[in-house]
């Protein structure tokens, strides 16, 4: 067991060396500097001489051992310190040299450190202020006056971009230490983003501020950015403090005893120029304000329809990285997808908000085929160049092959109806513009209502036309009519002739014409068609009394036989003469009965 | 020989005219397929002025504007190109596109049935319209030729309804041409070519809030009822009376809007 333990011991031992520098050392006060040995017996200790510094004593060596029951294990530790005493002469930043010790027969050397020796407070004040490093000049019976307890607000610039990251810092200054501290109203970061720094105040620093040596301690650290350009306030934040003075009192022991007083600190309020970023702001640039990379990743190098696949976008930088848009990628429709996963993961580091944003994009290919995923333009300003700074991912061309099939769709093939993307204008038109120097418009044009009068007249043009044709030819058939008793007429006074020159064959040659003739004007029946039968119908439907029809009849009769029968006498002519010019005379008297 | 050199002189003028057209186009287009939008706008107008005008020129002008970013400008070509040309598809087509990108979303203009009748005539141009509405007339002359001139009773029956239905379509189609022309003629809407201009209930410049009528933004279409033309000291004003939708009127001021 104690061979364990030693071995568990010795194990452990892990020999070092360091240097621990002063908290606070103001020109003409007593510091001290230490150098700590831990876990080993050291001998022929080198310090360094320190510049601006004069040993006062040393060194002095306290050892101190440790030791600790853990778990049923143990283990020890020793430390040994060795402390020199100096007097700091002039303020200014100095460097505390390597020392040296040995140890078990190896050297250990520190790592040289610097500090700071402050210059006192200005003498003018030191004479009734009260200073940091005498509590002997913090007596009760002394005010405390703003110059002695306050709280800053620290920007790290005047002048910045809208979106450009600021360091602000919230420091509380006092001479006296502080036993309780309450914030009655926050300073308000009206028109910023805020990323605060975690960090617990602590009243440890000393800084030379005005003249003055105050105790300090940061409040709040925040990386602001600007959201607005123009002036930017921000208000001061009130606080109650309470201090601690030191009241002297008499009496046996003597000395001084702590008295608390509760004041209250306003601090001042800060102010920054925002310059509004350069116009015109570049397309697709969305409010992105630093320094960025960016990447993206397809996490599969095969692709299936039906089976998601994720494409990994991830913005890298210092910024307002918080602030950044999601890029929208352009996908091909036929790629079912998902909303993007966002995963942002930022730290203060420095004076800036350094992180990555990092956006997940899911989708399933629906269709087998070749595709490409566009290019993402991603542009952001940059403050410390004033340039706009575009950054582009490559457009990924991807081969859809054949995956499962969709479990919920049913049998057949999965018809898709053609989506209009309705996304843009469309294209001029090329080509022959057909220019025409000036339209006109037929509507409105003088001939148009007069074209179709023009029409209209020229229709009933033609139809009086043709009504006037009708009518002559109906005027064809009067004059006929008209001229039957004339031709007649004639035909008979040739018969006559030829009754006087006794040419018998003639003269009933020419009596039947003259009676076929007139009856076919009179009738309105070409004579071809007329016979010695129907003429007695013909003659009683125009309203002819049978008796003279007859009498027709019995005139081509007769001239029919005499045609072929021997000579006849001059009297049986003069009698068939007189006989056709009656029958003419009353056919000439009867009015037509009927009309055709 | 004379008239030989007379037909050949005409001849190189009509080539030398479209070849010198044709180069002007091109340069136009090739500048607006470099994003030289604003050259291809110039070049187009200058086309416009020089050689005259057409639908597809201001449908081009209009892609031209929009793609600078002005959609009042584009929407006024759009709707010129439309007035030349009412069955230009891809004038229609941008219309309703860049419509979508503007601000104002006026309420309802006129009414169902006229909105119908019109929409219907002015899918076709007016000198179609005439067109159709004279041959109809012919065939109708045509009809009547038939039922006077035969004596067939089923050729006089087909002229007489066909006649009927003739004279329809010939009344129908001159009605469709004077809607169709007054579309084209009329010049009584205007598009907003300004970002934004607030109209006042009065031909003058808004004095206080209740004299403010209505803020509109670039691209809006209104129709002109009246206009006034008002003298100040310094200037010389037109003010237009617009209806924006059935329920709004205003005063605009003259300089805010082109008449399409």
């Amino acid at each position: 067991m104690i061979v364990m333990a030693g071995i568990a011991l010795s194990a452990t031992a892990e020999t070092s060396f360091t240097t621990i520098p002063p908290r606070t050392v103001i020109a003409g006060n007593k510091f001290n500097i230490t150098f700590r040995l831990k876990d080993g017996e050291g001998s022929g200790l080198k310090a360094p001489e320190i510049k601006g510094c004069t040993l006062l004593y040393g060194p002095s060596s306290s050892s101190m051992r440790n030791y600790q029951w853990v778990n049923g294990k143990s283990s020890s530790s020793t430390t040994v310190d060795y402390s020199f005493t100096y007097r700091a002469d002039t303020p200014g930043t100095y460097t505390i040299g390597e020392a040296s010790i040995v140890c078990d027969g190896r050297t250990y050397t520190t790592v040289p450190v610097k500090f700071t020796v402050l210059p006192p407070d200005k003498a003018a004040q030191s004479g009734q202020g009260a200073r940091v490093d005498d509590i002997s000049t913090q007596s009760s019976d002394k005010a405390v006056s703003a110059n002695d307890v306050f709280v800053r607000i620290i920007l790290n610039r005047s002048q910045a971009y809208e979106q450009e990251a600021i360091l602000c810092t919230i420091k509380l200054y006092t001479k006296y230490s502080i036993s309780s501290f309450m914030p009655t109203s926050q300073p308000a970061f009206d028109g910023f983003l805020i990323e605060e720094l975690n960090l617990q105040p602590q009243l440890n620093e000393v800084e030379h501020y005005n003249g003055q040596n105050y105790m300090t301690a940061v409040l709040k650290q925040c990386i602001i950015f600007p959201q607005k350009s123009g002036k930017l306030t921000i208000n001061s934040g009130k606080y109650d403090v309470t201090v601690v003075q030191h009241e002297r009192f008499t009496g046996f022991w003597g000395g001084t005893r702590p008295v608390e007083k509760d004041i209250k600190v306003s601090s001042n309020s800060a102010s920054i120029n925002i310059t509004p970023l350069p116009q015109p702001q570049p397309e697709g640039f969305t409010g992105a304000v630093g320094n960025f990379t960016i990447d993206s990743r397809l996490n599969t190098s095969t692709f299936r329809t039906n089976e998601a696949a994720t494409l990994t976008y991830t913005i890298k930088g210092t910024g307002n990285i918080k602030s950044i848009k999601e890029p929208e990628i352009d996908f091909p429709s036929e790629f079912e997808q998902y909303a993007p996963q966002i995963d942002v993961n930022s730290q203060v580091s420095g004076n800036n908000v350094t992180g990555s944003m990092t956006v997940e994009y899911t989708f399933v290919p629906q269709s087998v085929g070749n595709f490409s995923i566009g290019a993402d333009k991603f542009v952001y300003f940059n403050p410390e160049s004033k340039k706009y700074v575009s950054l582009t991912t490559p457009s990924y061309d991807i081969k859809v092959v054949k995956g499962a099939d969709a479990p919920a769709t049913t049998a057949g093939v999965n018809k898709q109806s053609i989506e209009a993307k309705n996304t843009d204008i469309l294209h001029i038109k090329t080509g022959n513009l057909h220019l025409e120097k000036s339209h006109t418009y037929f509507y409105s044009s003088w001939w148009y209502w007069p074209c179709y009068i023009l029409l209209a007249l020229m229709l009933a043009a033609i139809i009086l036309i043709y009504r006037k044709q009708v009518k002559l030819n109906a005027d064809i058939q009067g004059r006929r009519l008209a001229n039957a008793n004339k031709i007649a007429r004639k035909r008979l006074k040739m018969a006559d002739r030829y009754l006087t020159s006794h040419d018998n064959d003639k003269f009933y040659e020419e009596m039947l014409r003259a009676t076929w003739g007139y009856l076919s004007d009179k009738l309105g029946i070409p004579a071809s068609r007329l016979t010695r039968d129907n003429i007695a119908v013909q003659l009683s439907e125009y309203g002819a009394p049978q008796q003279l029809a007859e009498s027709f009849i019995n005139i081509i009769d007769e001239c029919e036989m005499a045609r072929y029968s021997p000579a006849q006498s001059d009297e049986q002519l003069e009698n068939l003469y007189k006989e056709a010019s009656k029958a003419m005379n009353e056919m000439e008297s009867i009015k037509r009965t009927k009309q055709r | 020989m004379k008239l030989r050199i007379i037909t050949y002189i005409i001849l190189t003028a009509l080539i030398t005219g479209t070849v010198n057209a044709m180069s002007l186009t091109q340069q136009a287009d090739s500048a607006y397929m470099q994003d030289n939008f604003a050259k291809a706008t110039e070049l187009y107008l200058k086309i416009a002025e020089e050689e005259g005008t057409s639908a597809n020129l201001y449908y081009n002008i209009g892609n031209c504007y929009f793609r600078q970013g002005k959609p009042g400008m584009a929407i006024l070509y759009y709707e010129r190109a439309l007035r030349l040309d009412p069955s230009d598809k891809d004038a229609r087509a941008n219309l309703e596109f860049v419509n979508t990108k503007i601000t104002d979303e006026p309420g309802d203009r006129g009414m169902f049935i006229s909105n119908t009748v019109n929409g219907f005539a002015c899918k076709i141009s007016a000198n179609i319209w005439a067109g159709i509405a004279i041959g109809s007339f012919i065939l109708l002359l045509g009809a009547i030729a038939l039922y006077v001139f035969t004596s067939a009773i089923s050729l006089r029956k087909a002229g007489f309804f066909g006649g009927i239905v003739l004279l329809f379509i010939c009344i129908c189609a001159n009605i469709c041409a004077s809607i169709a022309t007054r579309y084209s003629t009329s010049g009584k809407e205007a598009v907003i070519t300004v970002p934004s201009t607030l109209l006042s209930t009065s031909p003058r410049i808004p004095k206080d809030r209740s004299e403010e009528a209505v803020l509109l933004h670039e691209g809006t279409k209104v129709e002109i009822l009246d206009s006034v033309t008002t003298r100040t000291d310094s200037a010389v004003t037109k003010w237009y009376d617009v209806k924006i939708d059935n329920n709004t009127r205003a005063w605009i001021k003259g300089s805010d809007i082109e008449k399409i």
